[in-house]
């Protein structure tokens, strides 16, 4: 492991527990509003460390709060990613020929369409804001590269000679894939998965910043930095607290995925 | 020490870190002469002349001196050496030419750099060169990419690359080892003509002690990365003095000696065979490339085969004659055309789902890659219990448990071995897991697809010992599919040769390996390289001439094998010969086996 990631994991792990304990450290609570302090910048006057929003809202604790929902919607759609995109594309891989044109050319259908289009039709199918539908919108579209990248490793797995050899001791094809397939695409699935995390995060940061993800009083960083650049010209930190937070989270995460990537190719040298 | 010595190395040693590759290797080699340097698989052969070649990785830390015709390998004026006065020739041709480039600019690429020739001149050059290497027609071959050539060609045109420049010195890593034996014997010839025609030096780095037969003049015996014993090469095979030269030319199967596993000709049981195939046909559609229309490849043409219990069947050929495809169709591993296998009388080549399945537990497999046929992931005794798992679901964890201890150390694998993977193991290990899996279900038919070919001798000659007490002790019949004779004359009652997809001779092993009636088998056998340097190379410079198999796309009409048969008459090109009865159970497919034996 190489400092780069070593360093990434840690930043990683620090801002993961910050946010996790940020409720009992930080005096005020994230919907608090303090009409003493409104849109007060970072200081230590009033414990107000990074400053209040336009309403008075402590934008520490609306900070953390908005990582947790970023983090919590990275993690759990990049796991819903790597479930479907796995099962889809081991399956496509191994049995191969018809199947495996009919299922990558699905793959193909939904690539091309706009996934913000998708995004739109499912808010207005379900509550607005609801994070139910942000779920299924961002892992619709998350679990496709990740189906390529399962079948064509499956593809080049199949042709060695163990699969040979488990179809002839009698293993039935679903134990193949559970038993021979998966584990052996496991490396390249978590070190891509590390990868589609920051993307997830964006992806949901993105929406918000539209007004199509996480919906008031809950905030996410794409909510925050929406609302930060209205005020961008008067109080800069409202816009840079939330940005800053985005960015860390997004370099530490590539850089893992990456650090993790190289580590699974240097070993399969 | 010699003065006429082209390439004198002294106390050479390679290390990496803390482990010596290489220590304090010594040897000299003269013009006009070969050096054989043999030693299995961490010998340290190979990094002693890439060290010479200034080709190994940065890590690595070289000691000692070389010298060529006095000037230092070693140091810094060695760069301008390299590829000029000392060349180097690898195994696998294909990884070693550019893809993208046509033949005769890959050879006139270095004579363009290295003497500073036009492209014009250095393109005559290269044919001149391809000409010198017994390449057949040219022109052709001149603007053809690596891919459309055959891997004796592409072999001669890495020869040629590395005559370009004249060298002294030509080092040739196991130069035939990825090639089919009687291509394997051209190049052979081909190599000993040069360094006489050209008065150079040639180093030849082998585990095959048949290489060292049919081409060096002195031998180096490597072990560990030392050198056990050196001496001419008839003295190395006749008396060598070290017990390790003698294990390896122990554990070296010989073609021209019976195998001590058949131990008489088996009598024929009342019981029908338990495998028997009839005129098996697999053939698959190869697509054509743009307005070129698809066309049919017939990898198995029609092949017949019985198998009784107990015994081993060899199938033997040269790649591309059918026979990996033949087995893997017998397992029903593969895709069947046409014609019939019956396994315990029953047919099986329709069957599919459940009903196959539960055959599998009688069949089983061993392949040749030892490493690529074990999953990575899984510890050596889940490996050995899969099967128990998917065939025998009733039985309790714990007879499992027992059964993979009991079948690994019949294998010859302590307890230790089990909670392993298989990167934690050695070739020879890997392939003993392999076979503890097969046998695990106690199957009638065990089917062996080169399965030693890739291992080291002594391993070699141990898991033949293994094969044969299977067959012995659980009267498995053994399906061995080889391109190695010796090793099928060792194991084999009976065997089956193929060409292009069809049987062209069978019997039992020692009447086909003692008069051969097919002209293939006799051609086969005749590469083999022999274990004494006399004998042997008269046979080979007579064979230089035969060419390599087609392609089974194009396959010849009538008899296959007449474009490279010297009985061949124009019938042979109109008459599909058929099987005739030699003698009893000794068939052979030739139209002339009568007029040439």
């Amino acid at each position: 492991m190489s400092n780069r990631t070593r360093a990434a994991l840690i930043v990683l792990s620090l801002l993961a527990t910050l946010a996790l304990i940020a409720p009992w450290i930080s005096p005020y609570s994230p919907d608090f509003l303090d009409w003493q302090h409104q849109a007060s910048p970072p200081g230590f006057e009033a414990s107000h460390w990074l400053g209040t929003d336009r309403l008075g809202r402590d934008l520490f604790a609306r900070g953390m709060q908005a990582m947790r929902v970023s983090l919590l919607i990275g993690v759990l759609a990049s796991l819903v990613s790597v479930c479907i995109g796995v099962l889809w594309g081991a399956t496509a891989g191994y049995l191969g020929g018809r199947v495996d044109s009919l299922m990558m050319r699905f793959v193909d259908i939904v690539y091309a369409l706009p996934y913000v289009f998708i995004v739109i039709i499912l808010s207005t199918l379900f509550a607005r804001g609801s994070i139910a539908a942000l779920f299924i919108a961002i892992g619709a579209v998350g679990w496709l590269t990740m189906a390529r990248i399962v079948r064509g490793q499956t593809l080049s797995l199949r042709r060695r000679e163990f699969i040979d050899a488990a179809i002839a001791s009698g293993v039935r094809a679903p134990q193949i894939l559970w038993r021979h397939i998966v584990p052996n695409v496991a490396g390249a699935v978590i070190a891509y998965a590390t990868l589609t995390i920051p993307q997830m995060i964006l992806f949901e940061s993105f929406l918000s910043f539209l007004g199509l993800g996480v919906q008031e009083p809950f905030a996410s960083l794409g909510s925050l930095i929406n609302e930060g650049a209205q005020e961008m010209e008067s109080s800069a930190w409202m816009l840079l607290v939330p940005a800053t937070l985005l960015t860390v989270l997004l370099v530490a995460f590539n850089l893992l995925g990456d650090g993790l990537r190289a580590s699974l190719e240097s070993r399969d040298e | 020490m010699n003065s006429a010595a082209l390439l004198v190395v002294d106390d050479l040693s390679v290390t990496y870190g803390a482990t010596p590759a290489v220590a304090s290797v010594s040897l000299e080699i003269a013009s006009g002469r070969c050096l054989g340097v043999i030693g299995e698989s961490g010998a340290g052969k190979t990094q002693a002349f890439l060290a010479m070649m200034g080709l190994l990785p940065a890590q690595a830390r070289v000691g000692g001196r070389a010298h060529l015709e006095g000037v230092d390998l070693l140091g810094s004026a060695a760069a301008t050496l390299r590829g000029q006065r000392i060349a180097m020739i690898f195994q696998d041709p294909m990884t070693s030419l550019t893809p993208h480039l046509r033949i005769g600019d890959q050879i006139a690429e270095p004579l363009v750099t290295h003497q500073e020739m036009s492209w014009c001149d250095a393109r005559t050059k290269a044919a001149v060169l391809l000409d010198q290497v017994r390449m057949s027609d040219v022109p052709r071959r001149l603007r053809q990419y690596p891919h459309e050539l055959s891997g004796g060609m592409r072999q001669r045109a890495m020869i040629a690359m590395a005559l370009a420049c004249d060298p002294r010195l030509l080092i040739a890593d196991e130069p035939t080892t990825a090639l089919d034996v009687s291509v394997q014997a051209q190049i052979l010839a081909l190599l000993r003509q040069l360094i006489v025609e050209r008065d150079m030096g040639l180093a030849v780095v082998t585990h095959d002690m048949g290489v060292i037969a049919a081409l060096a003049d002195d031998v180096v015996v490597m072990r560990d990365g030392r050198v056990l014993e050196r001496g001419p090469v008839a003295k190395i095979l006749a008396t060598p003095d070290h017990e390790y030269t003698r294990s390896l030319l122990a554990a070296t199967p010989r073609v021209d000696t019976p195998g001590p596993g058949i131990a008489h000709p088996v009598e024929r049981r009342a019981a029908p065979n338990p495998l028997s195939v009839h005129d098996l046909r697999v053939h698959h559609r190869v697509r054509g490339g743009w307005l070129k229309p698809s066309q049919e490849l017939r990898a198995v043409d029609g092949v017949s085969l019985e198998l009784p219990a107990g015994e081993a069947l060899g199938i033997v050929g040269e790649s591309g004659c059918g026979k990996s495809t033949l087995t893997r169709a017998l397992l029903r591993l593969g895709p069947v055309t046409g014609g019939e296998i019956l396994w315990l009388g029953r047919v099986i080549q329709d069957l599919g789902g459940e009903e196959l399945r539960a055959l599998r537990a009688g069949m089983q497999i061993v392949f040749q890659d030892p490493f690529a046929s074990l999953d990575p992931t899984m510890s050596v005794d889940e490996i050995v219990a899969e099967p128990l798992r998917a065939l025998r679901p009733a039985m309790a964890a714990a007879g499992r448990t027992d059964a993979v201890s009991r079948m690994l150390a019949s294998v010859g694998l302590g307890a230790e071995f089990a909670q392993r993977r298989s990167r934690e193991l050695s070739g020879g290990q890997c392939q003993r897991v392999a076979i503890a899996r097969a046998m695990i279900l106690e199957p009638r038919l065990l089917v062996c697809d080169e399965a030693v070919s890739a291992l080291d001798v002594s391993v070699q000659s141990q898991l033949l010992e293994l094969f044969e007490s299977i067959k012995r002790d659980h009267g498995t019949s053994i399906v061995f599919v080889s391109h190695n004779l010796a090793v099928v004359r060792r194991l084999c009652e009976r065997v089956v040769v193929m060409y292009l997809g069809r049987v062209v001779e069978e019997g039992p092993t020692e009447e086909v390996f003692q008069a051969p009636r097919h002209p293939y088998t006799r051609m086969l056998l005749e590469s083999v390289p022999l274990l004494d340097p006399t004998r042997g190379r008269g046979r080979l410079a007579t064979l230089a001439a035969l060419g390599e198999t087609p392609s089974a796309v194009d396959r010849p009409s009538g008899c296959a094998f007449r474009t490279r048969c010297p009985a061949a008459l124009s019938t042979c090109a109109e008459q599909r010969p058929e099987p005739e009865v030699v003698a009893e159970s000794h068939q052979v497919a030739c139209l002339r086996w009568r007029q040439i034996s």
